[in-house]
């Protein structure tokens, strides 16, 4: 399970505590970071220099969020970039949680209606890692393999049938075979 | 007189009016100048609440129908110009969304751009600039909408055919009467139809 973190690097001092609570959750949960930026910005911090790169700064941001099995979003600062990266994240079709200790009840992100998208204020470390914990556990995806049930037409059914008889594979195999070919041809598009 | 016929979204934070506010109208100034229409003028209607009620906007607003009409409202516009010198989440969300739609997106900023996420963005659909002043403001609003703006008039396109494309619609004008002007239209009309339905 890869995650990406998202947060501003405005008020980064104020939001480490957080931000460290957020990443102890998710390796609780077995899942990893796509990018571990945030010892980086400290160290910047404290070192008082800035980003080297700004534009391989924002690439690596948005290859970690394609990578990403779920996104996280410290919004507390509201800033453009954590909008600009939930926008990428729900385009990517990646469930998104956004967390803020500022309340978002007059926000614009409350009219978003994605079912991928869940947005949620607090106050204190407890309360977020709560959140975030929830977060992981609805939409964990297991690296094993998935059982997946499906009712078939008779005709598809025979069509799997003889398929089967004349290819040697099982039907299971024709069928995930024809989602892969599916798969490839939408990716080449 | 030019017809109105370029739409541009302008996308702005309603939330630091008190210095933002003139230098929004220049920008909605220099669109209209330029002969653009506005595709959702949600200015006008927060000037409004806010001369007629204590309240914050924000409180009374209908955030669900905003974000649908500002979506909307971003797919239908050919330009979208961003004022983010009080940077915030809507306008990042909005401006992704644009250069995703493939709007040519002029970002606008008094602040400082270098050092941040905005100075780091490369996308062939967005221009971003740093301005101080309303005259620096005026010229490249101006400069922006001339050089995106789409004629009234229809275009005039020319271009090569094979042999075989030459003579389907030499064919086809000679079955349906039309011209093979009309029949290329024709058959761009209707893909152009099953792309919005998909």
């Amino acid at each position: 399970m890869i995650i990406h973190l998202a947060a501003s690097l405005r008020n980064i001092d104020e939001d480490e505590h957080y931000l460290r609570r957020i990443i102890e959750v998710i390796h609780d949960h077995g899942a990893v970071l796509a990018d571990e930026w945030l010892d980086a910005a400290i160290t910047r911090l404290t070192e008082e220099i800035s980003v080297a790169d700004w534009t391989l700064f924002v690439q690596k941001t948005l290859d970690a969020i394609k990578s990403a099995d779920m996104v996280i979003i410290d919004a507390s600062n509201y800033t453009f970039g954590q909008g600009y990266q939930m926008a990428a994240a729900l385009e990517y079709q990646k469930p998104v949680l956004v967390v803020s200790r500022d309340d978002l009840k007059y926000r614009y992100i409350t009219g978003f209606t994605s079912s991928l998208l869940t947005y949620k204020t607090y106050t204190n470390e407890t309360e977020l890692i709560k959140l975030v914990a929830s977060f992981l556990k609805k939409n964990i995806v297991h690296t094993k393999d998935l059982r997946f049930n499906i009712f078939l037409t008779r005709r598809i059914s025979n069509y799997l049938d003889e398929k089967s008889l004349y290819s040697g594979a099982n039907r299971s195999a024709i069928v995930r075979e024809l989602i892969k070919k599916r798969s490839r041809n939408r990716e080449t598009k | 007189m030019t017809d109105f016929t370029t739409y541009i979204y302008f996308i702005a934070s309603g939330n630091n009016l008190k210095n933002d506010l003139p230098y929004l109208q220049k920008i909605m100034e220099m669109i209209y100048k330029n002969h653009a229409v506005i595709t959702r003028d949600w200015l006008g209607p927060v000037l409004s609440y806010k001369k007629r009620s204590p309240k914050p906007y924000v409180e009374q607003a209908d955030w669900m129908n905003i974000v649908e009409e500002s979506l909307d409202a971003i797919k239908r516009s050919d330009l979208v110009i961003s004022e983010v010198s009080f940077s915030d989440f809507n306008q990042g969300i909005q401006t992704y969304l644009a250069a995703q739609y493939k709007k040519p997106t002029l970002v606008l900023t008094r602040s400082q751009i270098e050092g941040t996420f905005i100075s780091g963005i490369s996308n062939r659909y967005l221009t971003v600039r740093q301005y101080s002043t309303q005259e620096d403001l005026e010229s490249i609003v101006s400069g922006f909408i001339q050089k995106n703006i789409i004629p009234a008039k229809d275009l005039r396109f020319n271009m090569l055919l094979n042999r075989r494309i030459y003579k389907y619609l030499h064919d086809k004008s000679y079955e349906t009467g039309k011209n093979k002007s009309e029949v290329i239209r024709t058959i761009l009309d209707k893909a152009l139809r099953q792309s919005d339905l998909a």
